[in-house]
């Protein structure tokens, strides 16, 4: 597969602080990468030393095979055939819809502008939007316009930037598969920053995860939630009960019992085991060691508190029926675990 | 040209330090240790002093019943506060003169200028009223506070910062004002500054009298965040609470109100009316148009160059934030709080001396506008620019567009209203200034606002009406109809915003 961006030990401080360290990304063409990050992670800076509004400190940009920064050059954002979709639309606001989306389209035949605007109209559902200001659409159909707009003059890359942070949840939701489907009907190379990790996982092919201005891990959303590559990695991603244990043979021995290793192990090795709430089963038994201390019910499931005579976890129970607060249980693991040696 | 601007602007005053200190120390402490000076200061302060607490009573007064009270006929009494602004304090000093003889003197001046200045501390103080949450007060009588300790322990300590802002910005027009101290005969060290600079061609005595004049107006500036103290973040979310009942109060209230709104709009419109219904029949109608053609095209001269030099420090100072532009944009603001006839002073003693050629002709008194009005064209203009945020610039960026197609097609589109708006504004203040159009324009050109004051020195009342009616219409109304055009455009931004955000 051809690769379309090229990260090569990028550096950035902001103010004296380092930012992004020695950051490494490949992104392939028609990939659709999510980078995931919690607030002051450096995720928008990075977005913004791709799409050439700032600069980094060192390192080397590659985008289509063309080097956007290093080697003493910058080429500056406008020739950088970079589409860009800002946290909040930012339409013109002086401008209709058509000539929103036809902004990027100066050096094109008036006939082709035209087709192009249709054209991108009907893939983001808006036909008969085409004479409408920016004031006078709703907050979905805004960033519908921006997308359009952005994919119009047919970019290499198109970069999101926290595109649906400021929609209500259920809008978030929708817009986000409508996005996910028309970048992925013209083929085009995204990036999305988010710190959603919900977000994350669900809509893109391949997920880095940035901590303090280093890439945790890149992987594909699966392998991201199935084997986090540390005990921050499993409790930043997604939820995870932390308990310690050494390795005997080839199980590890916790207060839970005795469980499988998801990954390879040294024998008599010391350290902690991750488990995701869902992993757990809890069995109703009278004669349980554990008893039932809290209960959040959500509806479709219920985070389960359960007490243990050497430790509390928190399980998530799915089914008709959950464990009520005072009931005995006996805690059961399913499926393998994973194990981070101290 | 940002570079340019702030070079121009700070010139005068460096210069006035350079000729101070060639007369000699000596001779320029004899001047300022005169009994004389001692007198002038003693006025001054006095009037500034005065001038700022009553304006701060009335604004303030004003401000709190039409922000906070029940009291009928708030919306009018609101309107009423703000519109001797239209009026220049020259204008209001000839129409009370031309009704009362006699009209003059500290208590003339006194009268003539808060009447000028406590618009400014009303706008200040409804502006704080209205962010100021309303419900810390619900709570402060819940606790049990009666009203008096409502407004000395709650309110007042939310709108303190405003009202002494309005209240110093009150005293620096009180110190700068030449027209009504000159028109009411009280000797301030403006109207000193003029007639040492008229009289006599020993240009120290001047010099002197201005350079105390400086020396108060940084003082007073150095004192502001001190006297104002610290600005307290407030709620962004603002209630509307219920306006209280003054109860007995309640006539007291109007009967004030409206005592003031005559003194301060009836009183000068009759005379203006009664003065016109003489002076226009005895007037040259081609005088009168000749002085309104020379206002008009110094207006649009000079409120064009400043607004070009505004719009590149406002791009500057609003897109290309560094502490180089920072530090351009706050040097133009130094001189503006420096009275107008003493730039004026500064510029003839500068164009004597450097360029003899473009002393007493009309490229002075545009550089004069430039200095004096060139702070009001970026306040002006940066509030159209900021309507474009910088993400648009960054989209059009991304879409291949370069910085000056940037500007062409998404700028300029979108601040231009604003822009035109704003210099529309600088413009109609120029048709108002009268010290340093007094003193530098070319001989014989003669403009509304010379006219007025030279028939007005001669007590020439009838003959001066024309003039004064000119500009309270020429400069009053289209600026009073700005104000509100500006004020609903920010209104719509703002909902435009909150929308943005919601969704």
């Amino acid at each position: 597969m051809k690769t379309v961006l090229s990260l090569k030990a990028i550096n950035k401080s902001i103010a004296g602080a380092p930012v992004l360290k020695n950051l490494d990304l490949e992104v392939c063409e028609q990939e659709f990468v999510a980078i995931l990050g919690s607030s002051g992670s450096g995720k928008t800076t990075l977005l913004r030393l791709i799409s050439g509004f700032e600069t980094p400190d060192s390192g080397t940009i590659q985008i289509a095979n063309r080097v956007v920064f290093g080697a003493g050059k910058t080429v500056s954002a406008e020739d950088r055939r970079v589409g860009f979709v800002p946290q909040d639309a930012a339409l013109f606001p002086h401008l209709t819809v058509a000539k929103n989306i036809e902004f990027g389209l100066t050096k094109w035949s008036p006939a082709d502008r035209a087709s192009r605007v249709s054209e991108l109209l009907k893939l983001v559902d808006l036909e008969g939007f085409d004479q409408r200001l920016p004031h006078q659409l709703s907050g979905g159909q805004r960033h519908r316009v921006a997308l359009a707009r952005a994919l119009a003059p047919k970019p290499d890359l198109i970069l999101l930037d926290e595109p649906f942070s400021s929609l209500d949840a259920e809008l978030r939701v929708r817009l986000r598969m409508d996005v996910r489907n028309v970048i992925a009907k013209t083929g085009t190379t995204a990036i999305l920053v988010t710190h959603d990790q919900e977000e994350a996982l669900s809509i893109a092919s391949r997920v880095a995860v940035l901590r303090d201005g280093e890439f945790a891990q890149i992987g594909i959303p699966s392998e991201i939630y199935r084997e986090p590559t540390d005990v921050e990695m499993a409790t930043f991603l997604g939820e995870s009960v932390i308990i310690s244990g050494v390795v005997q043979g080839e199980k590890i021995a916790t207060a839970l019992g005795l469980l499988t290793p998801l990954n390879k192990v040294s024998d008599g090795a010391r350290g902690r085991v991750a488990i995701r709430p869902e992993s757990f089963y809890l069995q109703p038994n009278p004669k349980g060691e554990g008893e039932v201390t809290g209960r959040i019910y959500f509806g479709h499931d219920a985070i389960i508190e359960v007490m243990l005579p050497t430790l509390v976890i928190q399980a998530r129970a799915n089914g008709p029926f959950t464990p009520e607060v005072g009931m005995k249980v006996t805690v059961w693991v399913r499926g393998p675990v994973n194990f981070y040696a101290d | 040209m940002a570079v340019v601007a702030a070079f121009i602007s700070l010139t005068p005053l460096v210069y006035l330090a350079i000729r101070l200190s060639e007369f000699g120390v000596d001779k320029v402490l004899q001047n300022v240790f005169r009994p004389r000076s001692l007198e002038l200061l003693a006025n001054s302060l006095l009037l500034t002093l005065a001038v700022s607490v009553s304006a701060l009573a009335v604004g303030g007064f004003q401000a709190w019943l039409s922000a906070r009270t029940s009291v009928r006929g708030r919306a009018i009494f609101a309107i009423l506060a703000a519109l001797p602004l239209a009026m220049p304090s020259y204008v209001t000093a000839y129409a009370f003169a031309a009704l009362f003889n006699g009209f003059k003197g500290f208590a003339a001046a006194w009268l003539i200028l808060t009447i000028g200045t406590a618009p400014y501390v009303y706008l200040a103080v409804s502006a704080a009223l209205l962010r100021a949450d309303a419900s810390s007060e619900e709570v402060a009588r819940s606790l049990g506070a009666g009203r008096w300790k409502v407004l000395t322990r709650v309110t007042w300590p939310a709108v303190r910062p405003a009202a002494i802002s309005g209240a110093i910005l009150s005293a620096l027009y009180t110190l700068s004002d030449f027209g009504a101290v000159s028109i009411l005969g009280f000797d301030t060290f403006t109207r000193a500054i003029y007639s040492a600079f008229r009289s006599s061609f020993d240009r120290s005595g001047a010099a002197s009298l201005a350079a105390i004049l400086v020396v108060i107006t940084i003082a007073i500036l150095v004192a502001e965040p001190i006297l104002r103290g610290k600005l307290n973040p407030t709620d962004s979310r603002v209630r509307r609470s219920v306006p209280t009942n003054l109860g007995w109060f309640t006539p007291i209230a109007t009967v004030l109100a409206a005592t003031w709104a005559i003194i301060s709009i009836v009183l000068p419109a009759i005379s203006l009316i009664r003065w016109n219904q003489v002076g226009l029949s005895s007037v040259d109608g081609g005088e009168v148009l000749r002085a309104l053609i020379n206002s008009v095209g110094y207006a649009i001269t000079g409120g064009s160059v400043a607004v070009i030099f505004g719009l590149a420090i406002s791009i500057l100072a609003v897109r290309y934030r560094s502490k180089f532009t920072v530090f351009l944009e706050k040097s133009v603001w130094i001189t503006h709080a420096m009275p107008g006839l003493v730039i004026a002073l500064a510029l003839v003693f500068l164009s004597n001396r450097l360029l003899p050629q473009i002393y007493q002709t009309s490229m002075l008194v545009v550089i004069a506008y430039l200095i004096l009005f060139l702070p009001n064209a970026i306040s002006a203009m940066q509030t159209p620019l900021m309507q474009a945020p910088k993400a648009l610039d960054e989209v059009a960026a991304s879409l291949g567009t370069s910085r000056l197609q940037t500007l062409r097609r998404v700028i300029i589109p979108i601040a231009g209203p604003g822009i035109l708006a704003g210099a529309a504004l600088v413009a109609l203040s120029i048709l108002k200034e009268l010290p340093a159009t007094l003193l530098l324009r070319e001989t014989g050109v003669e403009t509304l606002a010379t006219r007025l004051w030279n028939e007005t020195s001669v007590s020439a009342y009838a003959a001066a009406a024309p003039y004064a009616l000119l500009l309270v219409v020429v400069a009053g109304v289209p600026a009073w109809l700005l104000n509100r055009q500006v004020q609903q455009s920010v209104r719509l931004l703002g909902a435009f915003d909150q929308r943005v955000e919601r969704e």
